[in-house]
């Protein structure tokens, strides 16, 4: 709908009718010259993936640049280099004579982030459409962004239509929100009115799915099962170098110890380059440990070789983060799940009847068998990714971000069946996620992960209310939303 | 298209009307079904030696013969059958080898990467250095000309464009997340490569394969033309070759077997474009 907006929509799309007035002009009907002085001008936009908005090949001052040359042609080159290197600093980036020069992959998310925001900005338009520009960014930087979008807009004036699928986003920045589902408006009012009195079923539904703030209730009779997995400085260190070329060495996993007692579940929380699903990868040993130990029900797994591995594969399974990528899309859904225990000698006929059972027990039933996984939604791929890693009845899971590129909805089913399976199946769970939403509600402990170190390890609770480290603590206060009455904070 | 349809079997309608609905790829196609029932029907039709003498020499075409005789009275026509399965033949079979040679190799380099990768890919660079016909040619002078000397000679210098495709696949597939879902079920390496990988690039692995035997077909014909054919048996580009001197007064010698290479070669590359189209899993979603 934004797209419509700028008129940047496809030909084949054309508007079917209404109108949109901008100071009482229909920007709908105007024709494509006017329309052209119009944005950038009056209406600026910023997108999800500033990367591919960006053009790899030219310096950010010169993109910005510009802009000012395509609408402000009588200007000298002296004004805009002033001007460009203004708006850089104020969209606050540091060093904004270094920044000028830079080009975008030298540039991290966030930075590539306010300097779209900063071209948007530079010719003080009216109207600012944002569409989903955190989406793509970690929690920290996102709640950098937010504020600096809140900043710019009360000292500018700037209207901000903001584009998003998080409703702790909207809790956090919206005073007015709109509601969509598939293609139309069903509910539109104050935020504060829309996310604590909803009236749609829909925008309900929304909501509630947002996973509470509130974290898990201890267990107290976790402390006396027996210890599960158990490990001691995990060191994983990368080297990317070639016959010619020196590497670059960094270090994914440093010193990294816990203790993870039957049936708990132990969240991982992290940001992206954390290392925490390199940790993942490291104990269900995808990724073989530079030095450290790894103990599973008191075996030492840490020099095993990979033939000696397949007793330890029947007890350890993984669910990947990646609905799409994680299955084989050559293969029909029930050879999938059953292919495990057929490797582990279970007959065929067995396995099938298994994976039937499986498919069944998590929602998808029995006549999704011989379907192909392209055929399913996000959802019901991470269900089958699910199936197919319970298909050897392990004892432990590792889950890398299961629910992360799944709708908030969606997530919060798929989070439903994982604590169903983990109390049927009886399963220590590690649980990898940069959600901390998501980590209050699924996990007992908690190990937040900074840079491949370990910052803070502790129950759920303690790590929620009483943060000892400060990169926790920065993380809590960055989650969207978090000061909203709605989710009853503390 | 409908969205039920598996997408992963070659005999699904899905499949048939891609394929058709590329004009192009149906004429290749008849032509390279005529092609190929004229070689197997050679044995039948010109149920003699394609070298004996069977008339007098330089007999025009449409005369006594149907496509006239050559300078020592051997039949044009029967040549040009007989020399149809040859050329197929030691096209498929090159192509096969290559193939195989290209897959293997491709698969390990891209699978396994790192000092693998490195030392398959210089080895690869190394023969794609050398001016491919000239190795060949060098292929064949060295180990005699014959029908398995031929076939080692194409195969060595078309496998490396097949191992780097395979290989860029390979690495692209690597990558996601359901190989290491495999190791983590217990699976051995040649299983997650042959069994889980290899079946999803397929594809483009066929569509080059296709294109290949083409290439293999005009390598084969240069190399007959230059007297490295296999001496006892008919083939095009000795068609060509012995009646390159007598082109100023019987032309059908070398522009006969000629258009027979032109049209196999052309019909090969559309039915090559065709599988392309209907393989390629981008212009499906269309």
């Amino acid at each position: 709908m934004a797209k419509a907006l700028l008129r940047l929509l496809p030909k084949k799309l054309l508007i079917a009718n209404g109108t949109a007035h901008f100071e009482n002009k229909d920007i709908l009907g105007l024709p494509e010259k006017e329309m052209q002085a119009f944005r950038g001008r009056r209406i600026a936009m910023i997108f999800q993936e500033p990367m591919s908005a960006l053009n790899p090949l030219h310096s950010i001052g010169r993109q910005i640049e510009e802009v000012l040359l395509i609408h402000e042609p009588q200007w000298t080159k002296q004004m805009r280099l002033s001007k460009v290197l203004e708006i850089l600093e104020a969209v606050q980036l540091p060093n904004p004579d270094l920044i000028f020069h830079s080009y975008p992959h030298q540039l991290s998310g966030g930075q590539r982030q306010r300097a779209m925001i900063a071209m948007a900005l530079i010719l003080r338009p009216d109207v600012l459409i944002a569409d989903e520009p955190t989406t793509a960014l970690d929690v920290t930087t996102q709640a950098e962004i937010l504020r600096l979008i809140k900043e710019l807009q009360t000292q500018e004036g700037t209207g901000v239509i903001f584009i998003t699928h998080d409703i702790g986003v909207v809790a956090e920045i919206g005073d007015a929100a709109l509601v969509m589902n598939s293609g139309k408006v069903v509910e539109r009012g104050s935020v504060k009115q829309v996310l604590t009195t909803p009236e749609d079923s829909y925008t309900r539904m929304l909501i509630s799915a947002v996973p509470r703030l509130s974290p898990r209730p201890d267990n107290p009779s976790l402390s006396a099962q027996p210890i599960k997995i158990s490990t001691s400085s995990i060191n994983k260190t990368f080297k990317s170098s070639s016959l010619f070329k020196r590497g670059r060495v960094v270090k994914a996993v440093d010193d990294v110890s816990f203790d993870l007692r039957s049936g708990e579940t132990l969240g991982i929380v992290g940001e992206s380059g954390s290392g925490k699903s390199t940790l993942a990868r490291c104990i269900v040993k995808l990724i073989n440990i530079d030095s450290g130990s790894i103990f599973i029900d008191d075996e030492n797994i840490t020099t095993r070789s990979n033939k000696s591995l397949l007793p330890l594969r029947r007890k350890m399974q993984m669910v990947f983060q990646d609905p799409y990528g994680s299955l084989n899309p050559r293969l029909t859904v029930v050879k999938m799940i059953a292919q495990g225990p057929i490797l582990h000698g279970t007959s065929e006929k067995e396995a099938i009847e298994k994976a039937l059972e499986l498919l069944e027990l998590v929602g998808l039933g029995r006549s999704s068998a011989n379907r192909y996984p392209n055929e399913f939604s996000g959802g019901q791929r991470q269900r089958i990714g699910i199936a197919r890693a319970l298909a050897l009845n392990p004892s432990i899971l590792v889950a890398d971000e299961p629910v992360s590129a799944l709708d908030v909805s969606v997530q919060s089913q798929v989070l439903a069946l994982l604590e169903k399976l983990k109390d049927t199946f009886g399963l220590t769970m590690l649980f990898v996620t940069h959600d901390l939403r998501v980590a209050a509600q699924v996990c007992d402990s908690i190990l937040v992960m900074q840079k491949g170190r370990v910052v803070e390890y502790g129950r759920t609770k303690d790590v929620f209310y009483s943060p000892q480290h400060v990169y926790t603590q920065q993380l809590l206060d960055a989650i969207p939303g978090r000061g909203f009455p709605l989710w009853g904070d503390n | 298209m409908s969205a039920s349809a598996p997408t992963n079997s070659l005999s699904s309608p899905t499949f048939r009307n891609l394929f058709f609905r590329n004009k192009g790829a149906s004429v290749g196609l008849v032509i390279f079904l005529a092609i190929v029932f004229l070689a197997v029907t050679a044995p039948i039709l010109f149920p003699f030696d394609p070298f004996s003498n069977v008339g007098d020499p330089f007999e025009k075409p449409f005369s006594a013969f149907l496509l006239g005789t050559d300078q020592l009275g051997r039949d044009v026509a029967a040549g040009l059958a007989h020399g149809a399965s040859t050329s197929l033949l030691l096209a498929l079979l090159a192509t096969l080898v290559s193939l195989f040679v290209g897959t293997m190799i491709g698969c390990l380099s891209g699978y396994y990467g790192g000092w693998v990768d490195q030392l398959l890919m210089r080895i690869t660079e190394f023969f794609q250095t050398i001016p491919s016909f000239v190795f060949a040619i060098v292929l064949v002078a060295i180990m005699q000309p014959s029908i398995e000397s031929i076939v080692i000679a194409i195969a060595v210098v078309t496998w490396p464009p097949i191992a780097r495709l395979v290989r860029g696949e390979m690495l692209a597939i690597r990558r996601r997340e359901f190989v290491e879902a495999c190791i983590c079920l217990g699976m051995r390496d040649a299983q997650i490569i042959f069994r889980e990988i290899l079946p999803n690039i397929l594809s483009p692995i066929i569509v080059t394969g296709s294109l290949m035997v083409a290439t293999a077909i005009l390598i084969e014909s240069a190399l007959a033309f230059l007297g490295l054919g296999d001496p006892n048996i008919m083939s095009w580009g000795f068609m060509i070759g012995a009646g390159r001197s007598f082109l100023r007064d019987a032309w059908w010698l070398c522009a006969i077997p000629g258009l027979a290479i032109l049209l196999t070669v052309l019909s090969i590359n559309l039915i090559g474009e065709g599988l392309n189209d209907a393989l390629n899993p981008r212009l499906r979603k269309m």
